[in-house]
C-alpha cells in the first residue's frame, strides 16, 4: 500500500461519513429526500476500486463502531452493530468490493461510453443492493427468528429507492472519471 | 456536533466522562462481555428470565447516568426499530417470538449503547491497534497505518462536511438545489485531488 492509497482509503471513509451528515437531497419525482451515505459506499467501490473502496467501507464503519455519530441522521455506536441493521452495515463492505470488482474486471479505467454506463449501473445494483441485503436480511431473520423469505418480502419496500441511488451513483462514477480518472485498485 | 464551528473532533463523540465501573473497566473486556451477552440472550428462551435481564439493563443505564436528552438522542431511533421488527416478527411468527424479540434485542441495545458512552474513542482506537497487533505479519496491516488511516478520516470529516454545505450552497444560487449531481461530483473530486499533496506531506515526514 503505497501512502496516496492509505491517503485514498481515508478521504474516501471522510466523504462516506460527510454524506450521511449533509441533509438529505431532494430528488425531483421522488417523493422523500435520499439520503446520501450509502450512495457513498456504492461510489467508494466504483470510484478507488475493490480493495480500496472496500477498506474506505471498513474504515468508516471502524469509526462507528468507536462510538461515532457517523451514520445517516447522526447515529452511531455499537449497539448498530447488535441492531436490525447490523447486517447491513456488515453488507456495506462487501458490496463496495464487489462493485469495484466488476468495474475493475470489466471496463477500463477512464472508459465512459454507453457500454460503461450500463456496466457501472449492474455493477452498483449486483453490489450496492444484491450483496448488502443478503447479510441484511440473514441478520434480521436470525434476530427476529422470521423466516427468510418474509423478511426478504419486507425489504421490497426499500428497493425502488435503492434503485434511483444506483442510477444516481452510476451518473456521479461517469463523471468523476470523465474529470479525475483514478485507476481501480 | 459537526455543525459547532469551534468545537473540536471530541464533541463528535457520544463519551460521557464519568467513573462507574463501566468507565473503568479496560475496553476489550467491555467488547468482549458484549459479544458473550449477544451470544447468550439468544439462548435464553424463558420471557421471564429475559424482563429480569432488561430490567438490569435499565438499571445499568441509570447507574451510568446518562442525562435524559443524551438518552433520547441515542434510543429512541435504535428502540423504534427493535419495536417495529418485534411487531413483524410477531405479526409473522406468535406473539411469545414477538416478545422474545423485543427483549433479547432491546437488553442489548441498552448495554451496547451503555458501552459507547463510557468508551473514549482514543482508548478504541489503541484497542483496534493492539487486536491487529498479531496480525501485523500481514504485509497489508500496520498497526501504525490503521492508526494514521484513522485519524486522516477524523481530521477530514469536519472540513468535507464543510465543503459540502459551501457546494451547496454555491449550487443552490444556481438554481441546482434538487440534483444531487450537482453536489457530490464537485465534492468527490474536489477532495480525492488533495489525495496527491496530502500524500506528499505524509512522505516528505517519513512515516516509514
Amino acid at each position: 500500500m503505497a501512502t496516496k492509497d492509505i491517503v485514498f482509503i481515508a478521504l474516501f471513509a471522510a466523504i462516506i461519513a460527510a454524506l450521511g451528515l449533509l441533509p438529505a437531497i431532494p430528488v425531483v419525482g421522488i417523493p422523500a429526500p435520499i439520503t446520501a451515505q450509502t450512495l457513498g459506499v456504492m461510489l467508494a467501490g466504483s470510484i478507488l476500486g475493490p480493495k480500496r473502496g472496500a477498506l474506505a467501507v471498513l474504515v468508516f464503519l471502524v469509526l462507528v463502531l468507536a462510538g461515532l455519530p457517523l451514520l445517516a441522521g447522526g447515529r452511531g455506536g455499537v449497539e448498530h452493530f447488535i441492531g436490525n441493521s447490523g447486517g447491513f452495515l456488515v453488507g456495506w463492505f462487501f458490496g463496495a468490493y464487489v462493485i469495484g470488482f466488476i468495474l475493475k474486471n470489466f471496463i477500463s479505467d477512464s472508459q465512459v461510453n454507453i457500454r460503461a454506463h450500463f456496466i457501472i449501473f449492474i455493477a452498483c445494483f449486483l453490489g450496492g443492493i444484491c450483496v448488502v441485503y443478503l447479510p441484511g436480511i440473514l441478520w434480521i431473520a436470525r434476530n427476529t427468528g422470521s423466516s427468510i423469505f418474509d423478511v426478504y418480502l419486507g425489504s421490497l419496500v426499500f428497493i425502488p429507492g435503492d434503485l434511483v441511488k444506483a442510477v444516481i451513483a452510476m451518473l456521479v462514477t461517469v463523471a468523476v472519471r470523465r474529470v479525475y480518472p483514478i485507476a481501480l485498485k | 456536533m459537526v455543525q459547532k464551528e469551534d468545537g473540536g473532533l471530541m464533541d463528535l463523540s457520544f463519551y460521557l466522562p464519568g467513573s462507574s465501573v463501566l468507565h473503568r473497566m479496560p475496553t476489550w473486556s467491555k467488547f468482549f462481555l458484549l459479544i458473550s451477552f449477544s451470544i447468550l440472550f439468544y439462548a435464553i428462551e424463558d420471557l421471564r428470565i429475559l424482563a429480569v435481564i432488561l430490567a438490569a439493563a435499565i438499571a445499568l443505564v441509570v447507574y451510568v447516568r446518562v442525562p435524559v436528552r443524551r438518552l433520547k438522542a441515542m434510543f429512541l431511533l435504535p428502540l423504534f426499530m427493535v419495536l417495529l421488527f418485534s411487531i413483524f416478527s410477531a405479526f409473522v411468527n406468535d406473539l411469545n417470538a414477538g416478545l422474545l424479540t423485543f427483549f433479547r434485542l432491546t437488553s442489548l441495545v441498552i448495554i451496547a449503547a451503555c458501552v459507547t458512552v463510557t468508551t473514549r474513542i482514543e482508548d478504541f482506537m489503541a484497542f483496534i491497534e493492539n487486536l491487529l497487533l498479531p496480525l501485523s505479519f500481514i504485509p497489508f496491516i500496520k498497526p501504525k497505518t490503521v492508526s494514521l488511516t484513522l485519524s486522516l478520516t477524523l481530521r477530514f470529516i469536519p472540513e468535507i462536511f464543510k465543503l459540502g454545505m459551501d457546494i451547496k450552497e454555491a449550487q443552490a444560487a444556481r438554481g441546482l438545489n434538487s440534483n444531487p449531481l450537482a453536489l457530490i461530483v464537485p465534492l468527490i473530486v474536489l477532495t480525492l485531488k488533495r489525495a496527491d499533496d496530502i500524500s506528499d506531506a505524509i512522505d516528505a515526514r517519513m512515516l516509514d
